[in-house]
């Protein structure tokens, strides 16, 4: 997990486009069980992204020659809506959106028990409303927190992080301007508790040291992420042990 | 006892234990839920109340289904598993199912809701169930349900519905009264004045809400004799102004 730094090393005071320090995440809410309908829901709003997860079953696969024997499969959609974005975009799922699925479902698949459900299947569904981003990594953590909330069994939360270079400075969580105009983007998935990795791509160039410098620097914003999923499961299971006046109001 | 809250991947006990949930995993972690939940840790054992999970037909349960679709020799039921569940035609004429001389829907149509004993449970997918009164118990209520009202809720819920040793069940019986039913799946059967099932819906709504709360059926006591009183004076109003 992350290191201290060192006293000696130099604070890098770079402020960013958007005013945030180096180190800084935007700021993050996660909220669990926010549809009535789906089986488990969760909400992410992390800076100006809003991102939603829903999450069915297990249930029957169809089609059935599909199914496996052994395991239940784990079918996951990322999907940006039209509105998403600052110019429309198509609602036709593009080259880049069925990547991400695959990445998503990947990273999911390390912590879900799909052994318990032979022949069924688990559906996510990501919705992007609003992308300001590093929505990939958002995604995993909102799809985590709503297949918690669906009472499907999991060997650890999922929780994702992203780091980047941007005019030189190696920074954390980065934002829709940094994206674009930055030199390197590094999107991170781990399993805190079992202290795996399930997610990690790399798009541009950084030095062997300023990688390693990245990396230690998104698992620092992960954990923070991760203290929030919990909080958000926390708070679900709190309002269910706390006896209220006004919660049916019989008199009305 | 203690009582911790549980979520996935946070250890929650190290050391030796005897009794474990099966929803426990155990690694180097040490004891570690995969569900979101409350776990009750007394002495060696580690018991884990889920928040959701979904309902595992076991043979012998008594279950509400729902008619979905006709077989060619039975009808799929919707028990609210994971897949549904095949009631043969032979349980239902209690003799030889002839294609050619008997009609299903003239027994059972889409839609009909149906009490059920669970038959045989081979795998996840294949579950079979009977109209027979397997138990020979005689209190549950078999075959096609009419003129009943139904509450859905999740099947971790009915232990807090019939409470400890059925103190919450007694209850509601004793308050309500009329015709009460608990199936395995969690769904809640009720014959009685709409009135009185009301009471009984906002009652297992408050239940569902607040799982895991200490005292509750004190509290539902009072909250049920309030909506009573309530229901009684509207009552008086109507009469007076008639």
């Amino acid at each position: 997990m992350p290191k201290k730094e060192k006293k000696n090393e130099k604070v890098d005071e770079f402020i960013r486009p958007d005013g945030r320090k180096y180190d800084e995440l935007r700021p993050y809410k996660i909220r669990a069980h926010i549809l009535k309908n789906a089986d488990g829901s969760a909400e992410i709003r992390l800076g100006g992204n809003w991102i939603i997860a829903a999450v069915y079953g297990p249930k029957e696969h169809f089609p059935k020659f599909e199914i496996s024997q052994d395991r239940a499969i784990l079918n996951c959609r990322y999907h940006m809506n039209p509105y998403s974005t600052s110019e429309r975009k198509s609602p036709k799922p593009s080259r880049r959106e069925i990547e991400l699925s695959k990445v998503i479902r990947n990273a999911l698949t390390q912590s879900v028990i799909l052994d318990d459900f032979p022949e069924m299947s688990i559906d996510v569904f990501i919705e992007v409303a609003q992308a300001e981003g590093s929505t990939r990594v958002a995604s995993i953590t909102a799809a985590s927190v709503a297949l918690a909330d669906a009472g499907i069994p999991m060997r650890d939360m999922v929780v994702g992080c992203s780091a980047g270079k941007y005019n030189g400075h190696i920074i954390l969580d980065v934002g829709e301007i940094e994206d674009k105009e930055g030199e390197a983007d590094l999107p991170i998935a781990i399993m805190p508790n079992l202290r795996k990795v399930v997610l990690l791509q790399m798009d541009g160039k950084m030095t062997h040291e300023e990688f390693k410098k990245a990396f230690d620097l998104a698992l620092k914003g992960a954990m923070q992420l991760y203290e929030e999923q919990l909080n958000a499961l926390k708070n679900i299971l709190e309002s269910m042990s706390t006896l209220g006046e006004g919660e049916i109001n019989e008199k009305k | 006892m203690k009582r911790v809250i549980a979520l996935p991947g946070v250890s929650i006990h190290k050391g030796p234990a005897q009794k474990v949930d099966e929803k426990i995993i155990r690694d180097a972690r040490g004891y570690v839920p995969s569900l979101v939940g409350v776990a009750q840790i007394s002495g060696k054992s580690i018991d884990l109340i889920p928040y959701k999970d979904i309902y595992r037909p076991v043979k012998g349960d008594y279950v509400v289904g729902v008619v979905v679709g006709y077989a060619p020799n039975g009808w799929f039921i919707d028990i609210g598993s994971f897949v549904k569940a095949f009631l043969p035609a032979a349980d239902v004429l209690n003799k030889r199912f002839d294609p050619r001389k008997d009609e299903l829907s003239r027994y059972y149509k889409i839609g009909d809701v149906v009490g059920l004993y669970v038959s045989e449970v081979r795998r996840l997918g294949n579950i079979l169930v009977t109209v027979k009164d397997v138990k020979k118990t005689k209190d549950k209520r078999l075959g096609k349900l009419t003129d009943y009202y139904i509450i859905k809720v999740w099947s971790t819920k009915l232990p807090r519905i019939i409470g400890k040793k059925g103190s919450m069940i007694k209850l509601l019986k004793e308050k309500l009264g009329g015709d009460l039913l608990i199936a395995q799946n969690g769904v809640i059967l009720y014959k009685g004045p709409y009135e009185k099932f009301m009471v009984l819906n906002k009652i297992i709504a408050l239940i569902t809400a607040k799982t895991f709360a200490t005292g509750l059926t004190e509290y539902v006591n009072d909250l049920i004799n309030k909506m009573l009183e309530v229901n009684l004076d509207k009552k008086d109003e109507k009469e007076g102004d008639d």
